[in-house]
């Protein structure tokens, strides 16, 4: 292949790597990093590497899956271990999708809160904007905006080199496991790997590479998109982490509210921080809050084995519809509470995706295992220990995390 | 026989027959239903065998225990009236409802609509248990969920065996090398509609095996990016067969969409008068084939405002 044709090869294949990965870059993403470095400094930085390498594994599993079966990983378990497991995946899935839309929401809801707009009528008047737009097809006209505004949180980049972090504590966080010493610090552990791994994006990528009909022969530059969007959320997450580190953490500020967050910010922007933060939060969480909800339903038709009739039958699009709407209505409602505390919303909903990730994982690693369902692509030695290991890690951090909470 | 009303009594839920305990005919117990063996042929076929998993046995082992062995049959146990020789296996030509059928998705022919099985529903006829249809509908997923007061109220949604055709695995296969298929009554239009709903690989072999002017006209219909897709995904001779019963028109457009070196490849096979007419058909407009980035459907149309999810009706 020439080189023209191998980048048209690329770019035709790529983007469900990317955007899953990117997904991880939305307001309860962007504020479990930042708990993480302003609170831990630069010490925690390894569990990202780890989490960004779990990402990789289980993103490239996903695709896999996807494009070998052609169907979404809600399907394959109920084709595979019948309804009540798939009960059983769906409400995992389900409590982590409504978790990160409370947490899209609280980002938006303190987006707002920065420019002073009470979020009782933000958020419903953002949720109800945004499944106007998804659901009467009128999405595009907004999709660049919002691409636009939240490709702001690439400033962390900036602001950590302006900031003058500590780059050796930095390097020597990234790949030296130290133990988080405490509760608080364990809790961002599991958050962190909640988030970068989240749930919906498992669902999403495989559900995306079914939908894009990706094929076999794609499946090498399809891995390739992945590691470049983990990799690219890994980095952005790594910067954010260094620029709370260096800014944040050396003076000893906790997040309790954006306003805290947005001065990580200050580096580049000085003054304009909370303003360039409020933004990138603003575009990030109305973003995610389209396509999440919009996975879900899939998620939830694809359960019931009505996938394919949203086309003709309204009665299955209702289920469609009504799911969608549901989730929105109730990740609305939770951030709608008067004193609702948002900052715990956003990091707390991700350290629920880590608990409620693990049974999402291990029906991918069985299924990927299964020759049944996947032929020769079925999942060998060394990935079988890796993903085992993975998933035995991740338990064991949230049931230690679990045992510190409660003891 | 009609798939509708009530469950009479001679009729048998899969879900409730498979997990039964099996006797032997001393009545000493031998395991349980592990699954049920179906010989796929006419409109209803006849339920050949039961899979055992023998109790205590290893994890894996099952036994093959022929229907004209089995005694009692009902969901509160099985009894069987003799006892199956050791290490019987499944049979190359039989389909196991729980594993290939139940939960998998299939297509409703009649009314061309993707569903997935919820129950699978056995009636006696004679000496002889007959497949006769398939529950799709909330009722049997809510029933195998054990709330049978939501599912009593839930809709049922029955689908005639004889209307339907399993959208993957072996079931397929043994399904479309009946005579009887349902399939086979699909029209061109109709083939391509079922085509661009079911994995990529059935849709290819459903154009492979059923007639070539029917598979012409559906490789003709469906979209370009799909047919480019079924063209490398057919066999070399019949994706050319195909092409070269298409208008010249869709066969350039599913050819422009498929890979260098297939299209390469069916270019050469064509004929001499065929070949180099579709090359500059092609050529002059796009010479590198699939270039434009492949577009998700679901997602993008939603996204993109082409989205027909308001229900069109038939």
């Amino acid at each position: 292949m020439s080189r023209r044709t191998r980048l048209a090869a690329m770019l035709a294949v790529i983007g469900p790597g990317l955007l899953a990965g990117l997904s991880d870059d939305d307001p309860p993403g962007i504020t479990t990093y930042s708990i993480l470095g302003a609170s831990h400094g630069y010490e925690l930085l390894w569990v990202l590497s780890a989490s960004t390498l779990a990402l990789i594994v289980f993103h490239e599993l996903g695709a896999r899956m996807g494009i070998v079966t052609g169907q979404g990983l809600i399907g394959l378990v109920r084709e595979r271990y019948g309804v009540r497991w798939t009960a059983v995946a769906l409400i995992a899935l389900l409590g982590a999708n409504v978790g990160t839309l409370c947490g899209q929401f609280a980002g938006i809801a303190a987006a707002l809160g920065l420019a002073g707009i009470p979020r009782g009528i933000g958020v419903p008047a953002a949720a109800i904007g945004v499944s106007t737009l998804v659901l009467r097809g009128s999405f595009q006209r907004v999709e660049h905006l919002l691409l636009a505004l939240s490709s702001v949180f690439v400033a962390y980049v900036i602001a950590a080199v302006l900031a003058h972090p500590d780059w050796g504590a930095a390097a020597r966080g990234l790949v030296v496991p130290t133990p988080p010493g405490s509760r608080a610090a364990a809790l961002a552990c599991v958050a962190t790997i909640g988030t970068t791994l989240a749930p919906w994006g498992l669902a999403f990528i495989q559900s995306y590479v079914v939908d894009k009909r990706l094929r076999v022969k794609d499946l090498r530059l399809e891995r390739v998109d992945v590691i470049l969007g983990a990799l690219l959320t890994g980095v952005i997450g790594a910067f954010v982490v260094i620029a709370c580190a260096a800014t944040l953490n050396v003076r000893g500020v906790q997040i309790n509210d954006a306003r805290d967050a947005a001065q990580a910010l200050k580096p580049l922007a000085g003054s304009f921080a909370s303003a360039l933060f409020g933004v990138g939060l603003l575009g990030a969480g109305i973003l995610a809050a389209s396509v999440l909800p919009l996975s879900t339903a899939y998620s939830v038709t694809d359960a019931a084995g009505a996938e394919a009739q949203l086309d003709d039958r309204p009665a299955e699009a209702r289920l469609f519809y009504a799911s969608f709407i549901g989730i929105v209505a109730v990740a609305v409602a939770v951030v709608c509470i008067p004193g609702a505390p948002l900052i715990p919303i956003l990091f707390g909903s991700q350290a629920l995706n880590a608990v409620l990730l693990i049974p999402l994982i291990m029906f991918m690693r069985a299924l990927a295992r299964d020759r049944s369902v996947m032929g020769e692509f079925v999942l060998g030695r060394s990935g079988s220990i890796t993903t085992g290991v993975t998933i035995v890690l991740i338990s064991a951090s949230v049931i230690a995390t679990f045992v510190l909470t409660v003891a | 026989m009609h798939p509708e009303g009530d469950l009479a009594a001679t009729r048998l839920r899969l879900t409730d027959l498979a997990g039964a305990t099996v006797a032997g005919p001393g009545g000493e117990r031998l395991g349980r239903v592990a699954d049920v063996l179906v010989v796929l042929s006419g409109e209803h076929p006849s339920v050949s065998a039961l899979l055992i998993r023998p109790s205590g046995g290893a994890r894996r082992a099952r036994l093959r225990v022929p229907l004209s062995m089995v005694g009692e049959l009902d969901p509160g146990g099985v009894v069987l009236g003799d006892l199956p020789p050791d290490g019987a296996d499944m049979r190359p030509d039989e389909v196991a409802l729980v594993r290939d059928v139940l939960d998998v998705q299939i297509v409703d022919v009649d009314r061309r609509r993707v569903a997935r099985v919820g129950e699978v529903v056995l009636a006696w006829a004679g000496d002889e248990l007959h497949v006769v249809a398939v529950d799709a509908g909330w009722r049997a997923i809510l029933r195998r969920l054990g709330l049978r007061r939501l599912a009593d109220r839930a809709d049922r949604d029955a689908i005639d065996w004889a209307a339907l055709h399993v959208a993957s695995g072996r079931a397929h296969a043994l399904q479309l090398a009946q005579p009887s298929a349902a399939v086979r009554r699909l029209d061109g239009a109709g083939l391509a509609e079922l085509v661009a709903r079911i994995p990529r690989a059935s849709g290819a072999e459903l154009l492979r095996d059923l007639p070539a002017d029917r598979a012409s006209v559906a490789l003709a219909t469906v979209d370009p990016d799909l047919g480019a897709d079924l063209v490398e995904a057919l066999p070399l001779a019949r994706a050319t067969e195909l092409l070269e019963a298409m208008p010249e028109d869709e066969a350039a457009d599913a050819l422009r969409a498929t890979g260098d070196e297939r299209r390469g490849a069916v270019l050469r096979a064509l004929g001499p008068i065929r070949g180099p007419r579709l090359h500059r058909a092609i050529g002059v407009l796009r010479p590198h084939g699939r270039d434009e980035p492949r577009r998700p459907r679901r997602y993008w149309n939603v996204l993109r405002g082409h989205a027909q999810l308001r229900g069109r009706g038939r």
